[in-house]
């Protein structure tokens, strides 16, 4: 039996040497990665809590749109809440095209996104929230002084909706989304 | 093992949520995740799921990774979680030439035993397929990544000593194993 231990040594190291990874991982799992946005959001810590906030998030925003006919009718208070949790993206990315692609194909809106100056916002993700039955995608951007986020809603026949939320300090920084 | 400061900061850069930095770190270990999950599930596609749910619980659970301990480490436990988590789903290597050895196991000339070696390299395979898993994994970290008894104690939570008794006992099965099937005069 002590032959074969030298033979057996090489024909494991032989058989079981290193691989290069298939270019479909890169595709396949990259999109899994980027369309499993629940889990990369735990690694903020907050695995534990997650139903809680979750449960929160969706208490506030029940309350939030309650009285509400549309996006533009939201309180500078619930647009600053809304600006506040804009980092809960569903969708996360700084590619202009990718999120525009995401939330057409997700929630059927074309958004046209800004895209600011680096120095001033910096885009991060989006999500799909209702407000009172309407789909409304929500851009978020992480500024230099705080957040925003940019809702924008489908309206027929008129086109499309756009506010913006902001938290931070001076909310003009806001404006910096679409007016370079 | 000590973290580099490139690693410290694609993993700083995931744990704030940057799309590069989470590019880089998969960049830089898929090659080593998908070794790992094609060598202890031997089918590809097997492998690509395995190599998929390492990165997703990777991304998922970096913000608890504090780097008190290594990296590599707290990787090679996700892959080994992610291997067992597929075991059930994993298929087995089928032997090749079933039935074939047992037509060849009178001793032999060399050229016979040259056939026998070749055959018993082929079969190595599907005798490391039916390990059990734990066991199985052992091999696979071993021998594709070169881990010493220490780093797969940190990994499978067990001492060195233990290890290198769990090899030595693996090894003697496998020897057991195939000699059983080629017969033990021919090698």
């Amino acid at each position: 039996m002590s032959d074969l231990r030298p033979w057996l040594e090489m024909e494991l190291t032989r058989q079981l040497s290193p691989v290069t990874a298939p270019a479909s991982l890169s595709h396949t799992a990259w999109t899994a990665i980027q369309t499993r946005p629940e889990k990369r959001r735990a690694a903020t810590g907050g695995c534990v809590l997650w139903p809680a906030v979750a449960f929160m998030l969706l208490f506030a925003c029940g309350a939030l749109f309650r009285n509400m006919r549309d996006i533009t009718q939201l309180t500078g208070q619930e647009l600053r809440s809304l600006a506040d949790s804009s980092l809960a993206c569903d969708f996360w990315s700084d590619d202009p095209a990718e999120i525009r692609n995401w939330v057409k194909s997700k929630g059927n809106i074309d958004v046209d996104i800004p895209v600011a100056h680096p120095a001033a916002a910096r885009l991060m993700g989006a999500r799909l929230i209702r407000v009172r039955g309407t789909l409304v995608a929500a851009i978020a951007y992480r500024m230099s002084n705080g957040a925003s986020t940019l809702l924008v809603a489908r309206q027929r026949p008129e086109g499309q909706l756009y506010e913006v939320a902001f938290s931070g300090g001076e909310s003009q920084g806001a404006c910096l989304l679409c007016h370079l | 093992m000590v973290l580099e400061e490139t690693d410290r900061e694609v993993i700083e850069g995931c744990r704030r949520g940057e799309s590069d930095a989470f590019r880089a770190l998969f960049e830089r270990y898929k090659d080593k995740v998908y070794t790992i999950a094609l060598r202890y599930s031997g089918d590809a596609s097997v492998a690509q799921d395995i190599a998929q749910e390492t990165f997703l619980k990777l991304f998922a659970g970096i913000g608890s990774f504090r780097g008190h301990s290594s990296f590599d480490s707290w990787l090679y436990r996700l892959i080994v979680n992610s291997c067992f988590d597929q075991k059930r789903k994993t298929r087995r290597l089928t032997p090749l030439i079933d039935g074939f050895l047992d037509l060849i196991q009178a001793p032999g000339t060399s050229a016979l035993d040259d056939v026998m070696r070749a055959e018993m390299s082929s079969r190595l395979r599907s005798v490391i397929a039916g390990l059990p898993p734990e066991e199985r994994m052992l091999i696979v970290l071993r021998y594709t990544q070169g881990l010493s008894y220490e780093e797969l104690g940190e990994i499978m939570g067990c001492s060195s000593g233990t290890i290198g008794s769990r090899l030595n006992r693996i090894h003697k099965a496998l020897e057991k194993r195939l000699l059983r099937l080629a017969g033990r005069n021919c090698v």
